[in-house]
């Protein structure tokens, strides 16, 4: 009789692991944002982090984060969640327009170089999409570019011909340009890393070092761009052009 | 000579020698004081002192001092001149404690010697002390009566014990006399911990009136009178109020036991009168707030208790747009009226209304404070149509009811007519559209398409994959496409290649048989060279060749019909000449020269439209 317990014994333990990670990622958000809409923002901020726990991600989560946390009062975190949400999701309109809300409502005296105009267009241009949606684009346009071609070698009659060689054309420079766009960001996600401030108050050294001249304060929620590590320095680049080294433990990855 | 030298000496320094034996140091003290009440302490030396040093007064606190004063006396007895001095030192001190304290000794120096006065000792008690007896001689210069208790005190008058919170109680401090007081002076107010006042003691000198107490006739007056309003709930103490007066009392003499005489005639003109200050204190009161009633509290109710009467008004009921009108409330009645506040009202959205203006009527009666608030609110419309203006309500409690009460006034309704496009002074007049405030977008609900964290799609094997396929699935079609291009290119493209050479081959075949004039082969060649090379150009097998197929085959190509014809007439020609009698048939060079153009012809619209590979 023994021996059949086992298998039962089993089975039941197979059923507490399968219960304890029923809960999904959705039923989760669900219920996340329930406790938002209740305003219980402290909760429903530990039912997000949760989420990020099973080491899944999407913008939403981080734009609804984001809002938990303007809810909250914790504007530098805010801005974290949504910078962090544009990431994934670069021309994700409601998270762009909260953001802008958020810096509003920091202290941020730091003024960002104007660039020129077709800098800026450029710019624009590639965070259209992100680095997977550009690289889906690839994807479509090589196919639509390869039926291209084939149609053209197909067809006799030549008015199609030629009409196949435009498209051919065409789709390819479309691969080409979403070629360009997704390894530009492919780079800014993988190399370009940013960070916020999350100490209201931040001053920048000259140094990695707590011995460092101070050299200018920044504020909670601004965005910094990490040219250097050491140890558990960073050595930020600030919107303005200014660079100085600050500790790891007061910024946050975007 | 020793004599005089001695004299001498006597009169500069004898006088001292003889005074320093008999030198009077001495404290003058009460005997018993009332705890917090000020008195006297006063030394007294008979001589001119070079240096007077008085202790510290450890057990009180000093007030004043010291004040000096010296007095000299000559007296001429039996032709002897005696002259005595007299130096004093007077502090004012008051008691803190009460028990048993001594006074430590001062110090004078006197001729360079040191002389120390006796300890003095107060006795302070909780009750005010029996004043010294009148009729005991006392140190010769402090001696003087003192009023007693039942001379003069202060009775304090609360009109409730009881309030409940934010109630007004009228605090009356009355000053009760027997004597004749000729100045007061508060010399500190009660301290009102938690309890807001207002000061309602009617200006100029106070009304005297008689009142009989304990069968004494007094004279009273009313010192200062308060309206104060509990600001919390539970105990409390309004502090003692300590008042300093100037009692004009009778000198020693006219005290003295068997002067009834003078008794009998008190107060006349010729009396001797001496004025003393005197300390007289109210003690501390104790009130007991209730809190105000949780049950009926309205929502709306701000803390106002009292009696209350509101009345609102709006001074015009029809107006244009983008006027204003004003929303005048008047809040009267008793109580703790300064402190009102008015509840938010909800008024129409299209109408702006301003924060209130706050004017108030406030009066202090001996009844207490009342009065009225008067809240202006202006309001600007900013549409046209015809507006309710909720009815405006204030929540009190009424003390003596013990309930809970609303006044109200209203409803209105407001007229608003006009153009609101011509908003020339109020360029955000309109209400469509405009910023109420800014705020975030809601959060994103409903389904969500979740990634591995980190992962990227570009570059990630499942990407290169997909971008494989169409380039794979171009090059198996490009392999395919060229293998079938060479089986097609071998027997037609060769074909069609090879078929303008065939033709041009057949026809210098047939130019041999014209000049060696063997007509029926010459015609059999021209027909062959002209069906072969379309059934080559043409790709249109031989077993399939007849008119029709030819037809559709150059239209098809696009081939000008006319050609067609023509290479048909030509056919049609050869197989007529091979067939028909002799001297019928066309002459042979006329044939061959127009089966040349007719293949010369579809040559060139067939390279026309078909790109030459």
């Amino acid at each position: 009789m023994r021996w059949l317990n086992l298998p039962v014994l089993w089975f039941l333990l197979m059923l507490c692991v399968v219960s304890s990670r029923a809960q999904s990622p959705d039923s989760l958000m669900e219920q996340a944002n329930l406790a938002y809409m209740d305003e219980s923002w402290n909760e429903a901020m530990d039912m997000y982090e949760t989420i990020l726990q099973m080491e899944v991600e999407s913008a939403p989560l981080y734009y609804n984060m984001g809002n938990t946390a303007y809810q909250l009062g914790e504007l530098g975190r805010a801005i974290l969640y949504y910078e962090r949400a544009l990431r994934l999701n670069p021309s994700y309109e409601p998270a762009l327009h909260n953001l802008e809300l958020a810096r509003n409502g920091i202290i941020n005296p730091i003024e960002s170089i104007p660039v020129l105009f077709y800098q800026r267009w450029h710019e624009n241009f590639i965070a259209l999409f992100s680095a997977d949606m550009w690289a889906i684009a690839l994807v479509i346009g090589l196919a639509l570019c390869v039926i291209s071609i084939a149609l053209f070698l197909l067809k006799q009659i030549i008015w199609q011909k030629k009409l196949f060689l435009t498209l051919a054309a065409s789709f390819l420079l479309i691969t080409l340009i979403a070629a360009y766009a997704a390894q530009r960001q492919y780079h800014r996600l993988k190399h370009k890393q940013e960070v916020i401030v999350m100490e209201e108050v931040l001053t920048v050294r000259s140094a990695p070092a707590g011995r460092g001249t101070e050299l200018f304060r920044v504020y909670e929620g601004t965005k910094a761009e990490i040219i250097h590590r050491m140890d558990s320095w960073k050595e930020l680049r600030f919107a303005d052009g200014n660079v100085g080294w600050v500790d790891a433990a007061d910024v946050a990855q975007i | 000579m020793s004599t005089l030298v001695y004299m001498i000496c006597w009169m500069l320094l004898g006088h001292a020698t003889v005074l320093a034996g008999d030198i009077s140091f001495q404290v003058s003290t009460p005997q018993s004081v009332a705890e917090g009440e000020r008195f006297r302490v006063t030394w007294t030396l008979d001589a001119r002192p070079d240096d007077f040093s008085a202790p510290s007064f450890e057990d009180f606190r000093m007030i004043s001092g010291p004040s000096t004063s010296s007095s000299t006396s000559t007296q001429i007895i039996n032709n002897q001149v005696t002259t005595t001095v007299s130096y004093s030192f007077t502090f004012v001190l008051e008691a803190l404690e009460q028990g048993t304290f001594t006074i430590p000794p001062a110090t004078a120096v006197v001729d360079g010697q040191e002389y120390a006065s006796d300890p003095g000792r107060v006795e302070v008690s909780d009750a005010p002390a029996t004043p010294a007896q009148p009729h005991e001689p006392r140190e010769p210069d402090t001696a003087q009566t003192r009023p007693g208790p039942d001379d003069i005190f202060i009775r304090t008058e609360i009109s409730n014990t009881n309030p409940f919170r934010g109630e007004q109680v009228i605090v009356s401090y009355k000053l009760y006399t027997r004597l004749s007081v000729q100045r007061y002076n508060i010399e500190r107010l009660p301290g009102f911990q938690g309890l807001w006042t207002e000061n309602i003691t009617p200006s100029g000198q106070p009304v005297i009136s008689q009142e009989e107490v304990n069968g004494q006739i007094y004279r009273v007056a009313e010192i200062r009178r308060m309206a104060v309003f509990p600001q919390r709930s539970g105990d409390i103490v309004i502090d003692a109020m300590d008042v300093e007066t100037q009692v004009s009392m009778p000198t020693e003499d006219r005290r003295r036991p068997g002067s009834i005489f003078d008794d009998f005639f008190g107060g006349s003109p010729f009396d001797r009168h001496r004025t003393i200050s005197h300390h007289v204190r109210a003690e501390p009161v104790v009130l007991n707030v209730q809190p105000l009633p949780a049950e009926g509290q309205p929502d709306d109710f701000t803390g106002l208790v009292g009696q209350f009467e509101l009345e609102a008004s709006l001074d015009s009921r029809s107006m244009d747009v983008n006027d204003a009108a004003t929303l005048q409330i008047t809040l009267s009645g008793e109580g703790n009226i300064r402190m009102a506040e008015l509840p938010e009202f909800s008024f129409p959205q299209q109408l702006d209304v301003f924060d209130p203006q706050v004017a108030d009527d406030i009066h202090a009666a001996r009844s207490g404070m009342h009065g009225s608030m008067i809240f202006d609110y202006v309001i600007i419309a900013r549409a046209t149509g015809t507006f309710d203006i909720p009815a405006i309500r204030v929540s009190y409690f009424d003390p003596e009811r013990r309930a809970y009460r609303t006044a109200s006034s209203g409803p209105f309704s407001l007229q608003v007519e006009g153009d609101p496009a011509v908003a020339g002074a109020y360029p955000d007049g309109i209400m469509e559209g405009r910023w109420m405030a800014k705020d975030i977008r809601f959060i994103h609900t409903g389904s969500v398409s979740w990634q591995q964290a980190g992962e990227v799609f570009y570059r990630s094997t499942r990407f290169f994959l997909l971008a494989a396929i169409p380039i794979l699935l171009l090059v198996i079609f490009l392999v395919f496409w060229n293998k079938h291009r060479q089986e097609t290119a071998d027997i037609h493209g060769m074909r069609m290649k090879k078929a303008r050479k065939v033709a041009v081959k057949r026809l210098k075949h047939a130019k041999r048989l014209l000049r060696e004039n063997r007509k029926e082969a010459f015609f059999e060649e021209i027909f062959r060279a002209l069906w072969g090379y379309v059934s080559d150009r043409l790709d249109i097998p031989v077993s399939r060749l007849n008119k029709e197929n030819v037809a559709s085959a150059f239209d098809s190509r696009q081939i000008p019909s006319g050609l067609a014809t023509r290479f048909l007439d030509g056919l049609h020609e050869c197989e007529y000449a091979r067939f028909a009698p002799a001297g019928d048939e066309s002459p042979m060079d006329t044939v061959y020269n127009k089966a040349l153009d007719t293949i010369v012809a579809i040559e060139k619209e067939l390279r026309k439209n078909t790109l030459v590979r």
